[in-house]
């Protein structure tokens, strides 16, 4: 079994920079397209793949923020995941002022981010009114912004969104030093 | 009321999956997804990736589930003879 390293040697930190960017971008930037596609199909995968299964929730800078350490690592696309997480499904807390996640039965005001009740209508349809400037808006169905995921569903959600983050290092690490890969794959 | 809001229809990527009584089949994926990504950087020469892939992801799941059943006796069966329950 061989471990001598690859031909191709030296630092390359345009790369570094392209897979910190967008996981398989750094390949790319190598002109190593098969490699990077299979990167981005691997990394990407753990990641939505994650937010498919514990919901939104899972990327949470604020309520999980070691788990974010990880994800992170992902790139811009995981701080934007977190952005919109809680800019627009969490919630503004009218006692303390802070985000938090909808309660089951809160709607999401889309005016200012406040918590609105859900109440039923005379035909049992879940209904909840907020004020437009002035002018009442009712949102019908209503529903909670999210549903927060608890218990295994959670848990798994955020390890694979997480590994996506731990595997990408080892991606930027290897487009930023190409000498690391060895023969002996 | 609760109930109710929670059985509106699921929206993918926003609510979570409905897998509380099937999370373990996830470790096929994850695993799965794991090797393709991992062999990706290894792989000097993609001619047997496929096969390389296939080959870690069993193996992941092969010592996910030996550690799993490791786990399983020493809590049901060696602990309890060690410290038995008074």
């Amino acid at each position: 079994m061989s471990t001598s390293p690859t031909s191709s040697t030296g630092f390359d930190p345009l790369a570094g920079v392209a897979a910190i960017v967008f996981p398989g971008a750094g390949h790319l930037a190598r002109r190593e397209p098969r490699r990077a596609a299979l990167i981005a199909v691997g990394i990407l995968g753990l990641f939505f793949g994650g937010i498919l299964v514990g919901g939104i929730d899972v990327i949470d800078s604020r309520e999980d923020r070691v788990w974010f350490i990880g994800q992170a690592i992902v790139g811009p696309l995981a701080f934007g995941v977190d952005y919109v997480h809680q800019h627009h499904f969490k919630v503004l807390d009218p006692q303390g002022r802070a985000l938090r996640s909808a309660f089951p039965d809160e709607a999401r005001n889309p005016v200012d981010g406040t918590p609105i009740a859900i109440k039923k209508d005379q035909n049992g349809t879940p209904t909840a009114t907020y004020n437009d400037h002035g002018k009442p808006v009712t949102l019908s169905p209503a529903s909670p912004p999210n549903i927060k995921s608890l218990s295994k569903v959670n848990e798994l959600g955020t390890l694979m969104s997480t590994l996506a983050g731990m595997l990408n290092l080892i991606i930027i690490i290897d487009a930023m030093f190409p000498t690391l890969r060895r023969d002996n794959a | 009321m609760h109930a109710e809001l929670l059985t509106l229809a699921m929206r993918p990527f926003i609510d979570p999956l409905p897998l509380q009584r099937h999370w373990w089949l996830l470790l096929v994926p994850v695993c799965l997804l794991v090797s393709i990504a991992y062999k990706a950087v290894r792989v000097t020469d993609f001619s047997h990736y496929w096969k390389q892939v296939l080959a870690m992801t069993a193996q992941l799941i092969i010592a996910i589930v030996g550690i799993c059943i490791a786990a399983f006796i020493l809590v049901q069966f060696v602990i309890p003879r060690i410290m038995p329950v008074a």
